[in-house]
């Protein structure tokens, strides 16, 4: 293929940031709905209304004066996850365990003090470009054994995007030693891409360029099949049925004892999604156009 | 598809343009020119000639750096070419006083050379030039004292433009006489003391002692007044070609817009019949010739000139929809990612207030002060707002010592470098500590680096003069930028950068 037939191929397939903006966010979703995806408390109210699976919220901070009492009621869990209601790309987020009285981030101790610098911070709105916010203090999710094989640690999760509650691609973000726990591409993880039918492992990609195994791990990626598939479709499809958003990005979990649930949502998922499926999400539209005509 | 926006697009785009169009054939104007004053020079002469009168003068000519065009009527008897010089006469016979006067207009640009400063020097014996190398009744070349002065001046150079420069500062630094008699080269040296006329020729006998060609010209500066003072500079041949040097009011090779050449040569400017009554003054005009007012909707130099509005408010205010288009060409089809989307604009508008050099130093400065103060407030955990605001003190603290410094150094304007500051602490500042915090020093410097270049590209385009002049003599192409807008934002297409990002996704 010469450099003009891959550019044309690029430009028939992949949907671009412009593309994106003007033909699937801007007309697809009110403006004024952005709020239910961008402000993780209210769309966990709004799933919780609807019934759809989510990780329990311990409290919600709202005001510096209040981080000490809030404090004082969720200490008593052995693991929490404090994030902010409006970050955005996986900013922000602290997971604590604690151990014999002693709180520790990614295994390294944190005090008291700085656990209440950061609820301080993520309200102040370091996280949310300025806008004030409310700190979330929710569950830590347990991901089910299969992960486990892959990397052991940080939480993986899946990301479907969906436009008129249709699943168009799919992908597993899953955490190395480099993103430091965190599953996000832009931090290093993993973006490994999906069947969409059947929920089978394609090729995971690094950022840089493809590879068929876990870098930490050694394992193999591709062929393998992710547990829940069809529940995890499923939710899916019903939490992006309780937003008025039609075109919208789906965060999945997989915890070991309660099976999927919903992280969060995105209304404006990243376009990466088309590198871990080595798929143009035009090529995905239209196919699907097709089959509805 | 909505087809509404792009038919609107359209029209905003070519609505404009016709419109210019349509002034600029409606108008006569000179909008090529830099500096947007022209001058209406009046020659106006009073005298009697019962037996019959002639009087002669130069006209001054079109060339490399001014345009002349008659205006009004033509009564003189004739004119003639002379040595390259326009002279225009007029005889006749008058037995009461008579008034003679003639119309033109003037365009000059400023002009500078460059000269080679590697040029060897050697004196010059092309007899093309030797009736520039020559002594004469005025500038008396070949004087022992003309010769003395000019071998100590030169001794210590090889160089020809040294030698030149060398002679011009010792004339330049010689005590001005408001004389308006004629002094020729000797005098000049012998009183250490002269006028334009001497100190010309003085600087113009030196040249051709060591047999560097040179001239003197003559003519006038142009000034919105009536005048009869008259005005001699000097010519120098170098490098193949004619270099103009004033050692009177200071024009190192280049002249300013406002200096109309009538004559090349030592010549008078007037030569009349002898023994009557005959005076004569220039009355110039200055006119802006670059508004086209004919159908403009809003005539903004007029504003500029009437409301004595300061320019370059009314133009960073009007180069700003063109900042703005550019800046959305970078991101929308480029692709490339800065620190905010008006902040280059902002930064290349402070950066011709400022000028280039210093404002990149000071915004490079403050852009590294930044992560060094971070690194330690980050690992006492330091609260954000608290963080973000010592940062700031460290920034006025550090443009506090760059204005104070580059007002020492005397190396430029220190009232622009404090436009500098409120833009940069602000916006840029926080950027950067927040990009540092959640990316990385790394990722961080790659965004200083895209907002740099952006910056570096918007100042060139931003600060041509053609663009900017322009855009105030036509300011309705705002509305053809808003239509191209108003395209861009509905563009679809893939940005630049992103067939670089996603060429993995068709490489199966």
């Amino acid at each position: 293929m010469n450099v003009f037939q891959r550019i044309t191929q690029i430009r028939e397939r992949v949907v671009g940031m412009n593309e994106r903006n003007i033909n699937l966010i801007y007309p697809y979703n009110a403006k004024s709905d952005y709020k239910y995806a961008d402000d993780k408390y209210m769309a966990k109210m709004l799933m919780e209304k609807h019934q759809v699976a989510c990780p329990k919220t311990y409290t919600v901070v709202d005001q510096i004066g209040q981080i000490d009492i809030a404090w004082q009621a969720v200490r008593e869990w052995k693991e929490l996850v404090i994030k902010p209601a409006k970050g955005a790309g996986g900013k922000g987020i602290m997971i604590l365990r604690q151990d014999n009285g002693v709180w520790l981030e990614a295994g390294a101790q944190v005090s008291e003090e700085q656990i209440f610098t950061h609820i301080a911070n993520i309200i102040f709105g370091v996280y949310s470009f300025g806008d004030s916010d409310v700190a979330l203090v929710e569950e830590y999710i347990h991901p089910h054994p299969f992960f486990h094989k892959l990397y052991p640690k940080g939480v993986p999760d899946i990301r479907i995007i969906l436009l008129k509650s249709v699943p168009l691609l799919g992908m597993l973000r899953m955490p190395t030693a480099a993103s430091n726990g965190k599953a996000n591409l832009h931090q290093g993880g993993l973006g490994i891409g999906i069947e969409m039918d059947t929920g089978c492992l394609k090729e995971a990609y690094n950022g840089k360029v493809h590879i068929d195994h876990h870098p930490d791990s050694n394992r193999c990626i591709p062929g393998l099949i992710i547990p829940y598939w069809e529940e995890l479709m499923a939710l899916a499809v019903a939490a992006s049925k309780c937003f008025p958003l039609n075109y919208m990005g789906v965060d999945l979990v997989i915890d070991k004892t309660k099976g999927p649930m919903v992280m969060e949502v995105n209304v404006r998922p990243g376009l990466g999604i088309q590198l871990a499926n080595k798929q143009g999400l035009k090529q995905v539209i239209d196919k699907i156009m097709m089959k509805e005509k | 598809m909505n087809q509404l926006p792009r038919v609107f697009a359209i029209c905003l785009i070519t609505l404009p343009v016709i419109l210019i169009v349509a002034r600029l054939s409606q108008n006569k104007g000179w909008a090529g020119f830099r500096s947007g004053h022209g001058y209406d020079v009046t020659y106006s002469m009073q005298l009697t000639g019962k037996p019959g009168y002639s009087v002669r003068t130069f006209l001054p000519a079109t060339n490399q750096r001014q345009k002349v065009t008659f205006e009004g009527d033509r009564k003189f008897s004739s004119i003639s070419l002379e040595n390259n010089n326009k002279v225009v006469k007029w005889k006749g016979v008058s037995h009461l006083q008579k008034e003679l006067s003639l119309r033109v207009f003037f365009k000059g640009e400023q002009i500078s050379y460059h000269i080679d400063p590697s040029i060897n020097y050697k004196p010059n014996s092309d007899p093309k030039l030797k009736k520039y190398l020559g002594s004469t009744s005025y500038i008396q070349s070949e004087h022992h004292k003309i010769r003395a002065l000019a071998l100590h001046l030169s001794s210590p150079y090889t160089k020809t433009l040294d030698i030149i420069r060398s002679f011009y500062d010792y004339v330049l630094a010689m005590p001005s006489a408001s004389t308006s008699e004629l002094t020729d080269a000797l005098m000049a040296l012998e009183n250490f003391e002269a006028s334009c006329n001497g100190k010309s020729r003085l600087f113009v006998a030196l040249c051709r002692n060591m047999k560097i060609p040179a001239r003197v010209s003559g003519g006038l500066i142009l000034e919105d007044t009536t005048k009869k003072t008259s005005h001699l500079w000097a010519e120098v041949y170098i490098g193949e070609q004619w270099v103009p040097f004033d050692a009177l009011n200071g024009h190192f090779a280049g002249l300013p817009a406002h200096y109309m050449e009538l004559y090349k040569g030592d010549h008078f400017l007037f030569r009349r019949t002898a023994g009557i009554p005959f005076e004569y003054q220039f009355r110039i005009e200055k006119k802006r010739i670059n508004h086209f007012p004919k159908w403009a909707l809003i005539n903004i130099w007029e504003v500029i000139d009437k409301g004595g509005i300061p320019v370059s408010m009314i133009m960073a205010l009007l180069l700003l929809p063109l900042g703005t288009l550019l800046m959305g060409i970078f991101k929308n089809i480029v692709g490339i990612q800065t620190f905010g989307v008006f902040l280059p604009i902002l930064i290349g508008l402070a950066f011709i207030n400022s000028g280039l050099l210093p404002g990149l130093i000071l915004f490079t400065v403050i852009v590294l002060v930044v992560p060094v103060i971070n690194f330690p407030l980050e690992k006492w955990g330091i609260q954000y707002n608290a963080k973000i605001s010592l940062m700031l003190t460290a920034v006025v603290i550090m443009c506090l010592l760059s204005v104070k410094l580059l007002h020492e150094t005397q190396w430029y304007n220190s009232k622009s470098a404090l436009f500098f500051p409120i833009i940069m602490v602000s916006i840029v500042c926080e950027r950067f500590a927040k990009k540092i915090d959640e990316e990385g020093v790394v990722e961080a410097f790659k965004l200083y680096a895209a907002t740099l270049l952006v910056t570096l590209i918007l100042y060139f385009i931003l600060s041509t003069p053609t663009i900017q002049n322009f855009i105030i003599t036509f300011p309705e192409i705002i509305f053809t930028l808003a239509g191209f807008n108003l395209l861009l934002g509905k563009w679809i297409g893939l940005r630049l950068t992103e067939y670089y990002r996603f060429q993995k996704v068709i490489n199966s």
